[in-house]
């Protein structure tokens, strides 16, 4: 075994008893060895305090919607009981809508992460200033109004189309519901290695609009579909909505 | 243990992990009024348990454990508990009686948090400058142990050789803006 594969195995934990002695061994005797190993030992911390911060902010978030949630608990109780049975009719129609939307916004909320940049490396050099670099940077830095400019720039200059996938995901996260169905429904005329994972996408931004009966039909595509890619997500959000 | 959620806390499936964030808080919360935390101390001792939670998925300290993955979050919710309240009582009168109390939950003793050496604060500096995906990639390859494999089916990559050329480009931008800004 070369050893930078040792060395990958080592931090997947997956070497074999005698692979680890020649590690040892390695680390213990080769000096060009043991500095790429602290080098990358080090990075294992760095990385770790890293993703600890962001998981951080991620509970941090789920908080948030629990107090919001909790908030919105309490304006109901606060309603006032004594009022006249057609005023509690209307209160409960409009209440039971109100609750009904949330839910929508709830599962959406659950459930949308926009995608991974899975199509194009980020460089970041002086060099590199193109406009689809450029949008992919934005996107990666969740700055999704910029990205989403650069991304229709990208797309006219290039035409590739799994640029309209990324601005429709950019759209989805700035709540542009709307825009990113139609991105997304651009996307759905060509055929490229993201065509089946935007009707995952697609079914979000309906759920998002509110139109349960695309929400449903595109969740459908997807799982019926060869895309492995969120059907276990897909499958669970279609339960919830039957 | 339930295998689905530590899997959850290991790939980052934030469905899951919500999920499993919202199940047990509301209980959690009720188990630390015995010791009579403010709400806002209990929130983020919860908070810290649950990340040292995901921090033993991730190192496979789970794969060891027979009891619930509930009993695992409230043991280590307990220990984090009883430092909290001997901080407290560093600033006033300390109840030992408090430590007293009957539960079905064993303190889970965990690792504290390392503070970083000077090298690899420099390191952190420039791991920064990366953008999201490489340190994503480098996350996932170093911290979270994944082989190249699995990197490709969670993140979606075409394959395994995707993975191997962007991790080893990540890394030479990485090494590349540390020689320049370190000549």
């Amino acid at each position: 075994m070369n050893n930078s594969k040792l060395i990958e195995n080592y931090f997947s934990r997956t070497l074999t008893k005698i692979e680890l002695e020649e590690f040892n061994s390695l680390y213990k005797n080769n000096s060009e060895f043991k500095l790429e190993v602290d080098f990358l030992k080090n990075l294992k911390t760095v990385s770790e305090k890293e993703d600890d911060s962001n998981f951080k902010s991620k509970l941090k978030g789920f908080e948030e919607e629990v107090s919001s949630k909790k908030v919105r608990k309490n304006k109901l109780w606060k309603k006032p009981l004594t009022i006249g049975a057609a005023i509690l009719l209307i209160a409960f129609c409009i209440n039971f809508l109100w609750i009904e939307t949330i839910n929508e916004d709830q599962l959406f909320t659950n459930y949308f992460e926009p995608s991974k940049n899975v199509s194009t490396p980020i460089v970041r050099s002086a060099n590199e200033e193109n406009t689809q670099n450029e949008a992919f940077i934005n996107y990666s830095e969740h700055e999704y109004e910029n990205a989403s400019i650069l991304f229709e720039k990208a797309y006219e200059k290039t035409k590739k189309s799994e640029l309209l996938f990324y601005q429709g995901n950019a759209l989805l996260a700035l709540g542009k519901s709307k825009e990113a169905i139609n991105k997304f429904k651009q996307h759905l005329t060509f055929l490229d290695s993201l065509s089946n994972r935007t009707h995952w996408y697609l079914a979000l931004a309906y759920l998002k609009n509110k139109d349960l009966k695309q929400t449903k039909q595109q969740l459908e595509l997807l799982l019926n579909s060869n895309e492995v890619f969120k059907k276990e997500e897909a499958s669970s959000l279609l339960k919830k909505l039957k | 243990m339930e295998q689905h959620y530590v899997d959850a806390l290991k790939t980052n499936n934030n469905t899951i992990t919500k999920e499993l964030y919202n199940t047990n808080r509301t209980p959690f919360l009720n188990f630390a009024k015995r010791y009579n935390l403010v709400e806002a101390d209990s929130v983020d001792i919860y908070q810290e348990a649950f990340i040292s939670l995901r921090k033993h998925a991730i190192s496979d300290k789970l794969y060891e454990v027979n009891c619930s993955l509930k009993t695992y979050l409230f043991g280590i919710g307990k220990h984090l508990i009883y430092k909290k309240l001997k901080e407290n009582s560093l600033k006033k009168d300390y109840d030992s009686i408090l430590h007293k109390i009957n539960d079905n939950y064993e303190e889970i003793q965990i690792d504290s948090d390392n503070e970083l050496t000077e090298e690899q604060q420099i390191l952190q500096y420039y791991f920064k400058k990366l953008g999201k995906s490489c340190q994503q990639m480098l996350t996932l390859c170093f911290y979270r142990g994944l082989t190249n494999e699995e990197i490709a089916e969670l993140e979606g990559y075409d394959s395994e050789a995707v993975v191997r050329s962007q991790k080893s480009r990540c890394l030479r931008t990485l090494k590349d803006l540390i020689k320049t800004s370190n000549p």
